[in-house]
């Protein structure tokens, strides 16, 4: 089973790393929105919050140009129906792209964290651990439901616009976990505090929602 | 070509059983019930406001049950129910929204406040609209029902979620039904409070079975070649 995860991951990463402007154009965009959103934001006034705010807006904007091409490449050039005819559970399928697109988004976050912390003093470094601790569980859960969305939206006239208008509602539990978890953590600078209110938000977005998906992921694939 | 003969009669009882109603209710809501204490007569806006959020539930949950139900039978006349629970559904809960922002003018100053049951209800808003999107932008009837049917039970157990998320927060919406906030609502009241949440119900039931009905003879129809 691990060895055709190897093989389907493999595959997946290949494909990203053919179409690697997209991985730029997803960093120059959170670049971009980083820099709109300065304008924006009342910075001087609520540093911390402000910019936590901000990092979150850009990493779920940023993410979601990766989930729009999650089988898009495959079906249109067909090489989707040649992937479904191959002896493997269909489940692996879409955990291969998910992890595909994790580490994708984890590129972009990788670029996007430094750049927040040189354009906005933003500092996380006293609470690093902790901080990339809800960054992780953040992106396993925007990550999972957003393939997941991508797969949906596939079929659709306008899917990167579609993909937005089903994933944020859906979504939005996370990004208040998000928000308000790391805020609390940035403020307090306890971890105790940060994940006892927002931790079943947590579990239901990486755990429950992904095991979900990943029966539902059947039906969206069967021709 | 089948006749729907028995739902059309159905439908017509529960209208014409609405609009005997509706003279009754409205009576006793704007005439019988007296104003409430401190709102006043902006209070009574609450009897047409509680049947509204009953009917967004009635409706959602009518297009997750038969959503799930699709799935499993793959007949596509369930797929016109869910559609018809979703329509009437979204037409609710914009008149939830709509109703809710009145009252909230006149009782709390403002249109709107972020308030947890008024973000959830607005989130719900969001929901169904991207699924009768993602039904509009999809040609093939059979992938449009099965996929729309993923999404309705994704929404669906998303909701308490949502209202899980949004409570973290404290709230200011009045709980009518319990809690230290209950309105004292004097028998003339609930009296008036039942029977308009009576005659919106059946009249919601009569457009859900007059909705269904539209999307089977659609579906009969025979395609133009």
């Amino acid at each position: 089973m691990f060895r055709i995860l190897r093989i389907l991951l493999i595959k997946d990463l290949l494909m990203e790393a053919r179409g690697k402007e997209i991985l730029v154009a997803s960093i120059v965009f959170a670049l971009l929105f980083l820099f709109l959103l300065y304008f924006a934001l009342p910075i001087t006034q609520s540093p911390i919050e402000s910019t936590n705010g901000a990092f979150w807006v850009v990493v779920f904007f940023a993410s979601t140009l990766a989930f729009s091409r999650s089988f898009a490449k495959e079906r249109d050039t067909g090489s989707l129906e040649t992937l479904l005819l191959a002896p493997v559970d269909r489940s692996l399928i879409f955990i291969s792209k998910a992890l595909s697109n994790l580490i994708f988004v984890a590129f972009v976050i990788t670029i996007a964290l430094p750049a927040f912390a040189i354009f906005y003093n933003f500092s996380f470094l006293p609470v690093l651990l902790p901080f990339l601790g809800i960054v992780t569980v953040t992106t396993v859960g925007l990550v999972t439901a957003g393939t997941f969305m991508g797969t949906l939206t596939m079929q659709s006239r306008a899917r990167e616009m579609l993909l937005l208008l089903l994933l944020f509602p859906l979504l939005i539990p996370l990004f208040m976990g998000a928000v308000n978890a790391s805020a609390t953590l940035l403020k307090a600078g306890s971890t105790e505090e940060a994940t006892s209110t927002w931790r079943w938000i947590f579990f239901f977005f990486d755990l429950f929602l992904p095991a979900l998906m990943v029966v539902l992921f059947d039906f969206l694939v069967e021709e | 070509m089948k006749s729907h003969a028995i739902g059309y009669v159905v439908a017509g009882i529960f209208a014409l059983l609405s609009l005997l109603l509706f003279p009754f209710a409205f009576y006793q809501s704007l005439v019988k019930a007296p104003p409430e204490a401190t709102m006043g007569h902006a209070m009574r806006i609450f009897y047409i406001h509680f049947p509204m959020a009953i009917l967004t539930f009635t409706g959602y949950g009518a297009c997750a049950l038969f959503s799930f139900v699709y799935l499993w039978k793959r007949t596509p006349e369930l797929d016109v129910l869910a559609v018809a629970g979703a329509e009437v559904g979204v037409l609710f809960n914009t008149l939830v929204l709509a109703t809710g922002m009145i009252w909230a003018k006149y009782a709390w100053g403002t249109w709107w406040t972020w308030d947890p049951r008024l973000t959830a209800t607005f989130i719900l808003w969001f929901l169904f609209i991207g699924y009768h999107l993602l039904r509009a932008s999809l040609e093939n009837p059979e992938v449009r029902a099965r996929f729309s049917a993923v999404l309705a039970i994704l929404a669906t157990l998303d909701i308490p979620i949502i209202f899980l998320s949004v409570r973290i927060w404290r709230g200011i919406h009045p709980n009518v039904l319990q809690g230290p906030n209950k309105i004292q609502m004097e028998p003339a009241m609930i009296q008036a409070w039942l029977t308009s949440l009576l005659a919106f119900w059946i009249f919601g039931l009569a457009i859900l079975i007059f909705r269904s009905l539209l999307g089977l003879q659609e579906l009969q129809r025979k395609p133009v070649p």
